[in-house]
C-alpha cells in the first residue's frame, strides 16, 4: 500500500489517482492502463479478484476447498498454483497417492506440505516427483507412510535443501544410510521425527 | 478522532457527492483516518474521489460504517443479524462491496466479507462456486477445461 508520506507531501487527488493505479493494477486483468477509471474501462469481477485478497478467502476453508478453487478459472488456478504455501491431502483417505502425484507438483511454492496417512497410499514415485518441483518445502509430513523406502528420501535430500521439520514418524522402511544422507544435504533441518523408524534411529545418523 | 458534528465529502466513480460524518468514516476507513489526521483534507474544499466505486456500492459501505459507529454498543447477536441482512447482495454486488471495503482498508467489513464467501464456498464443487459467484468466463481452453473434468472428475 502507499505509505503515509505520500499522503502528507502530495496533492490529494493526486494521491488518491495513484492509489488508483495500484488498485486498479492489482488484479492483473491488464486494465490499468488508465489508472483511475478503472471503473470506466474494465468491469471487473470474481474472476478477476486480487491475489491477495483471494488467499484471505482461501485461508479461511478447509484443503479441499482450496484444490477445487483452483479449478473454478484461470486466475484463481495461476493465484493459487504460485501463491499457496500450505497444503494438506490427510482428509484424502481414497486416491491420495493419485492425487498427490498429479496434484502437488502444480503447487510449486509450497512451504508446508502435510501428508500424512491412516492407510499407507504414498509411493516413492509420487515423492520423487514432489521433490523435482516443490523446493521450497520447510514443512514435509509423511508420516505413517509404510510403502516409501530410501528412494523417497534421496530424492527430498536432492530436491528440498531448506527443509527444517521433517516427520517420517511410521515409515519403517527407511535405512540409517539414507537418512544419514538426507541430513547431510538438508543442513537446516531442526526437526525430526523418526517415532517408529527401527531400522534408522541408530546413532550413525542422528550424530550428522 | 474528528469532532462528531464535521462533515467530509466523498465523491463516487459517477461523480455523486456523498456527505458523510467525520468520525464514521475515520473510525472505519485506515485510509481516510490517515488523510485526517495528517491534515491532507481540507473541509472547505476537498471531496474524496473514489473514481474505482460506484454510487451504490458507495452508499452501502457508508450504511455499514454509519450503523457500526452508532450501533456498536448493541449486543453482538443484533449485529450479526444486521450484517447478515446488510449482506444479502447479488454476487456481483459482494465483489464490489469487497472491492471498496479493501480500497478505503475498512477491516471490519473487509473480515465481514471474507467470512461470508468463505461460507458460501466451503465443501462446494467447481460448477457450484461458479454459479454462486457468477464466474461465466472461466478463462480455460475447452481442451484444459475437458482435461481438468476428466483428471478431476469429484471437483465438479
Amino acid at each position: 500500500m502507499v505509505g503515509k508520506e505520500n499522503l502528507r507531501t502530495e496533492d490529494l487527488n493526486l494521491c488518491f489517482e495513484k492509489l488508483m493505479m495500484v488498485a486498479g493494477g492489482g488484479g492483473g486483468g491488464g486494465g490499468g492502463e488508465k489508472g483511475g477509471k478503472m471503473k470506466a474501462g474494465v468491469i471487473t469481477e470474481w474472476k478477476d479478484i486480487p491475489v491477495e485478497l483471494l488467499m484471505q478467502i482461501l485461508s479461511l476453508v478447509d484443503d479441499q476447498t482450496v484444490i477445487t478453487a483452483s479449478g473454478v478459472c484461470r486466475g484463481w488456478r495461476d493465484a493459487i498454483y504460485f501463491g499457496l504455501a500450505r497444503l494438506s491431502l490427510s482428509w484424502c483417505s481414497k486416491n491420495m497417492n493419485n492425487l498427490a502425484l498429479s496434484l502437488v507438483p502444480k503447487f510449486t511454492k509450497l512451504q508446508t506440505l502435510i501428508l500424512r496417512q491412516d492407510k499407507p497410499q504414498l509411493e516413492d514415485n509420487t515423492v520423487e516427483r514432489i521433490a523435482n518441483y516443490c523446493h521450497d518445502l520447510q514443512i514435509l509430513d509423511l508420516s505413517k507412510s509404510f510403502k516409501l523406502t530410501d528412494r523417497s528420501l534421496y530424492a527430498v535430500a536432492h530436491g528440498c535443501p531448506d527443509l527444517t521439520k521433517l516427520n517420517i514418524s511410521g515409515c519403517s522402511a527407511f535405512s540409517d544410510n539414507a537418512l544419514a544422507y538426507l541430513a547431510g544435504f538438508c543442513r537446516k533441518l531442526k526437526v525430526l521425527n523418526l517415532c517408529g523408524c527401527v531400522r534408522a534411529a541408530t546413532d550413525t545418523a542422528l550424530q550428522v | 478522532m474528528g469532532s462528531p458534528l464535521k462533515k467530509i465529502m466523498l465523491c463516487s466513480s459517477e461523480k455523486e457527492i456523498f456527505s458523510v460524518e467525520e468520525q464514521v468514516m475515520v473510525q472505519h476507513s485506515v485510509i481516510i483516518n490517515n488523510m485526517i489526521e495528517d491534515g491532507s483534507y481540507n473541509y472547505e474544499e476537498s471531496k474524496i474521489p473514489l473514481d474505482c466505486v460506484d454510487s451504490k456500492t458507495l452508499k452501502k459501505v457508508i450504511d455499514y460504517c454509519t450503523y457500526h459507529t452508532h450501533h456498536h454498543n448493541d449486543n453482538q447477536e443484533d449485529l450479526e443479524a444486521w450484517d447478515a441482512q446488510f449482506l444479502n447482495v447479488d454476487s456481483n454486488g459482494l465483489y464490489d462491496l469487497l472491492m471498496a471495503a479493501n480500497y478505503l482498508e475498512i477491516r471490519n467489513l473487509l473480515d465481514l466479507i471474507y467470512r461470508t464467501i468463505k461460507n458460501m464456498i466451503k465443501g462446494k464443487k467447481i460448477d457450484e462456486i461458479r454459479r454462486i459467484l457468477n464466474i461465466k468466463d472461466h478463462g480455460f481452453t475447452p481442451e484444459e477445461e475437458e482435461q481438468n473434468r476428466k483428471e478431476y472428475p469429484h471437483f465438479y
